[in-house]
């Protein structure tokens, strides 16, 4: 009687317990997300969104708000070509990025830990009702977003009837999840990857098409005849091959890194590797053959007179070669890539090969790929040269400004971190202090200052004084646009000194922001440093002195390898840093310059400023994503480069 | 959180110390002399007369201090245009600021503590998504953001004329509110609050407010006032966005009202260092008092917001 009570009275509290438990877990959580929640939404709104919003903008017409969509109109005027190339690679990404979750969901299920395969239907068709989804938002007509909606209520219902339901919970649950984004990335990334070929494909079709019809009219060549109807489809034909054979190398390379792999399987994938291999062979030359009738008759249209083409059309005969040779250049793109792929695979599969003749065969193989690949893509610049030379000139002086910019503020950053650390007791605060206040002081302000500083006066300005003194002649900093290492060449040659064009180095106005920004970032760069010599154990320190080593052994053998991710850090710091740059350069920035300190962010952000008919915010929009493009690319070069060279303690 | 060492190994050598020490302290000067001098030169032209600032090549005032620069910046004068009032801008940019200070650290704060010590759905997700947001470049969103920006404020002045957004407040401050770098960085600090203190308050019958207000908030304000300072000055020196959404002088902040000087400042050398020194003072002057947060916060994070 007593126990049945008792443990009566225990199980009404653990109820009492729980119940209390789950509502201070709901309340915990609603909590929770209103907490969150302003910080999200404001996120949410201006900083993400704007990411893919800006992307639907850079592909639409319109001076100052988006009017109507135009494709990669936008993309084409500013890079050329090269835009449905990047655009075609892009896609590739996606494949290889698709093929790496389901190769990870594979894995998962070779192991017995469910079955990775049934998830697959349910992800595409979520992916296919979250692309539907994005897509109905970027149309700003909600009228149609139910079905996408109800789509995806679908996919998420199975989803959860997926889930399994024995075993252990918590560990067949994070599979679980593991595999719905697994397959719904997989989704998502072929649907993406095969809707961005169809459609670059599609919009080099539309806008040569008509183009390609009057040449067909004027110039009768019967081999181009039978390929410029095929040529969209050709192109399909090929861009699917490409992916087969970009998973292919991938799997491959994949397989020959992994010593464990399992011993290759010939036999019926062995049979299909040949017959693609053949189709692909066959695909190459007829689209060589393609091309070769393509150049053909624009070889032969140079000669038809303009009046029988006036005829037709109305659009000149230079527009009309431009449009259609895009056709050839991005099959010529394509082909050089394809090679360049081949020839990395066959050059990590060298390394495999037992017998030396047999290693030395595939790197033969490899470099005639590379060379292959090379001359096709040496048709690269003259794609690219039809965009926006601005643009280009832009990029290049984003570089030159990094490029001297970057070492020499980290240098001079160590140099001061390692002196202020290691030699001076006394004022060190002091030191710090200063060396930071231009990193605070707001940039307008010290960039005001600056300008003031280079100033073009030859009696007042105050560079040109120091000049002065050191006997050199002044110059107009804010004003010539000759560059550097001319000028210098000048005055120690005489005026008739030319230096070749490459070597001309940046224009004055640039090296006035070059100085500016390593005044600035010395200073933050040097504070950093300082601390991560502070993680430097002085045991270290104190064993190279007595083992004997002098002040720049310690440093280079002690000291520098283990402030390397400091240094690493900065780097990738520096070097994004400065292709962000904007407001000290928009400060020193005069009409004078005739754009000689226009970087790209200042670029475009003139554009956007005075959008006119011609350079539209669209127009920007498309500038700034080929700008983060090259951003994305620097930072994962220099994580892939220097990723071994760091030293984590 | 790693501190900021000061102390360096004794490294005392028995050859060369005074030489090499010597030469080292004269670099160093030579170094904080290069930047000061800019400074100097702000200050020095901004307390001359017109003519020697502009006709001569003097540093320090020789020809007596004229303090009436600062008036004619802040007032407006006939020298550098009547509606030209520094002291008008700089009252806009205290109010932005004010207004981006406490919202930033009130949300932020409040996002960061439920990141940290709360536990509710999607919170991964929602930190997986903040973090996105240190990879995009401001010039990627200014499109986009402009357009939403005006979309807004269309949508707000058809309900009252008077709510607007553009070339008024809430598009300078509201989408700048979020700041993923301060929530990261009070995150990792409010992760470190040992849970015995929660507990502690538990039983005491406190929530997560209460907990958060009466507890979390006063233990760490050293890093709640790094943020702060982070986000006084990059509201303060922010150039790119307020030059695109102000339109006049109601909301005009000093630094693009400063940029705006600089391109036709002319040969009003004194007025323009002036104008320099009223909108660098107030940051210097934060900055001295509050050095050492500023560097611990920025080593730490490696950012300045």
């Amino acid at each position: 009687m007593a126990t049945t009570s008792y443990v009566a009275g225990v199980q009404a509290e653990t109820v009492a317990q729980r119940v209390s438990r789950s509502r201070a877990q709901l309340n915990e959580a609603i909590l929770g997300l209103l907490f969150v929640a302003p910080v999200a939404i404001i996120a949410f709104i201006f900083e993400l969104f704007p990411v893919a919003y800006g992307f639907f903008i850079s592909m639409q017409g319109g001076v100052n708000v988006p009017e109507g969509f135009v494709g990669l109109a936008n993309f084409v005027r500013v890079i050329g070509s090269l835009a449905y190339m990047i655009a075609l690679a892009v896609s590739l990404v996606f494949v290889l990025v698709g093929y790496n979750m389901y190769r990870r969901g594979v894995e998962a299920s070779r192991n017995g830990q469910g079955n990775f395969y049934r998830y697959l239907p349910v992800g595409y068709l979520t992916a296919f009702a979250t692309l539907t989804f994005f897509g109905v938002l970027f149309t700003l007509d909600f009228s149609y977003a139910l079905i996408p909606l109800g789509v995806l209520l679908i996919g998420v219902l199975c989803y959860a009837l997926l889930q399994p339901r024995n075993g252990d919970p918590d560990a067949a649950n994070d599979q679980h999840l593991a595999f719905v984004l697994n397959s719904w990335g997989v989704g998502l990334m072929t649907l993406s990857a095969v809707l961005l070929t169809w459609f670059t494909f599609y919009e080099l079709h539309r806008i040569s098409q008509p183009l390609l019809n009057v040449l067909s009219q004027v110039v009768t060549n019967p081999r181009f005849s039978y390929v410029y109807p095929l040529l969209p489809q050709i192109a399909a034909l090929f861009g699917t091959v490409a992916a087969v054979g970009a998973i292919f190398v991938a799997h491959r390379v994949r397989l020959s890194a992994d010593p464990d792999a399992e011993p290759r399987k010939h036999g019926f994938f062995g049979i299909i590797r040949w017959l693609f291999a053949a189709i692909a062979l066959v695909l190459v030359i007829y689209v060589i053959g393609a091309q070769d009738a393509l150049r053909q008759t624009l070889t032969q249209f140079e000669r038809v007179p303009r009046e029988t083409l006036r005829a037709f059309t109305r659009v000149t005969p230079a527009t009309l070669v431009d449009t259609v040779s895009q056709w050839n250049e991005v099959f010529t793109m394509i082909l050089g890539l394809g090679f360049i792929g081949l020839a990395y695979f066959f050059w990590s599969r060298a390394k495999h090969r037992e017998t030396t003749s047999g290693m030395l065969s595939t790197l033969l193989i490899a470099i005639a790929l590379m060379v292959g690949g090379w001359m096709f893509i040496g048709e690269l610049p003259l794609a690219a040269g039809r965009g926006d030379t601005q643009f280009y000139d832009s990029i290049i002086r984003t570089a030159t400004y990094a490029f001297l910019t970057v070492p020499v503020q980290l240098s001079l950053g160590l140099l001061l971190a390692y002196m202020l650390f290691y030699e001076v007791r006394f004022g060190k605060g002091f030191y710090r202090l200063i060396f930071f206040m231009p990193y605070i002081a707001p940039t307008v302000a010290t960039a005001t200052v600056f300008a003031m500083l280079f100033s073009n006066s030859p009696d007042t300005g105050p560079i040109n004084q120091v000049l002065k003194t050191f006997g050199l002649p002044p110059q107009e900093w804010m004003r010539n646009p000759k560059g550097v290492f001319q000028i210098i060449a000048e005055i120690i040659g005489g005026p008739n000194v030319r230096l070749p064009n490459f070597l001309i180095g940046p224009s004055l106005p640039l090296v006035a922001a070059i100085i500016y920004a390593i005044w600035v970032f010395s200073g933050y760069n040097a504070v950093i440093f300082m601390n991560g010599l502070g993680n430097v154990p002085k045991e270290m320190f104190e064993a190279a002195q007595i083992d004997g080593a002098g002040r720049w052994q310690t440093f280079r053998h002690v000291v520098f390898p283990l402030i390397s991710p400091t240094t690493f850090y900065l780097t990738l710091l520096a070097i994004t840093g400065t292709f962000r740059t904007f407001a000290h350069i928009w400060v020193l920035r005069t009409p004078d310059m005739r754009g000689a300190l226009d970087t790209t962010t200042v670029y475009i952000y003139e554009t956007i400023q005075t959008a006119s008919a011609i350079k539209t915010r669209p127009y920007a929009a498309a500038m700034s994503f080929l700008l983060f493009g090259i951003i994305l690319i620097l930072t994962l070069l220099q994580n892939r480069l220097t990723r071994d060279k760091v030293f984590y303690g | 959180m790693a501190d900021l060492t000061l102390s360096a190994p004794a490294t005392r050598t028995r050859r060369n110390i005074s030489t090499f020490r010597i030469l080292v302290y004269i670099m160093l000067s030579l170094a904080a002399l290069i930047y000061i001098l800019p400074f100097a030169f702000m200050l020095g032209k901004s307390l001359q007369t017109s003519f020697e600032a502009n006709s001569t090549t003097n540093i320090i005032p020789t020809l007596g201090i004229r303090l009436d620069n600062y008036p004619d910046v802040l007032f407006g004068s006939t020298a550098i245009g009547e509606s030209r009032q520094f002291g008008l801008f700089l009252w806009n940019t205290v109010r932005i600021v004010f207004m981006s200070v406490v919202g930033q650290t009130v949300i932020c704060v409040m996002a960061a503590y439920a990141f940290a010590r709360m536990r509710f759905p999607g919170r991964n997700l929602l930190f997986g998504m903040l973090l996105m947001t240190l990879f995009v470049p401001s010039i990627i969103i200014l499109v986009p953001n402009l357009i939403i920006v005006t979309r807004v404020h269309q949508f707000f002045t058809s309900i009252h004329p008077s709510l607007t957004w553009l070339n008024n407040w809430p598009s300078l401050v509201i989408p700048f509110l979020s700041n993923t770098f301060s929530i990261f960085l009070l995150r990792q600090f409010f992760m470190q609050i040992p849970n015995e203190l929660w507990e502690a308050a538990r039983v005491d019958g406190a929530g997560h407010l209460r907990f958060l207000l009466s507890v979390v908030v006063p233990i760490s304000w050293a890093p709640i006032a790094t943020t702060v300072l982070f986000c006084f000055v990059s509201t303060w020196s922010a150039l790119e966005w307020p030059l695109l959404v102000t339109s006049d002088n109601t909301w005009r902040p000093i630094a693009v009202a400063l940029s705006f000087f600089r391109e036709d400042g002319g040969t009003r050398l004194h007025l323009l260092m002036a104008a320099s020194v009223v909108a660098l003072l107030p940051v210097m002057i934060l900055y001295f008092f509050t050095q050492k947060l500023f560097t611990q916060g920025i080593t730490t994070s490696g950012l300045k917001g």
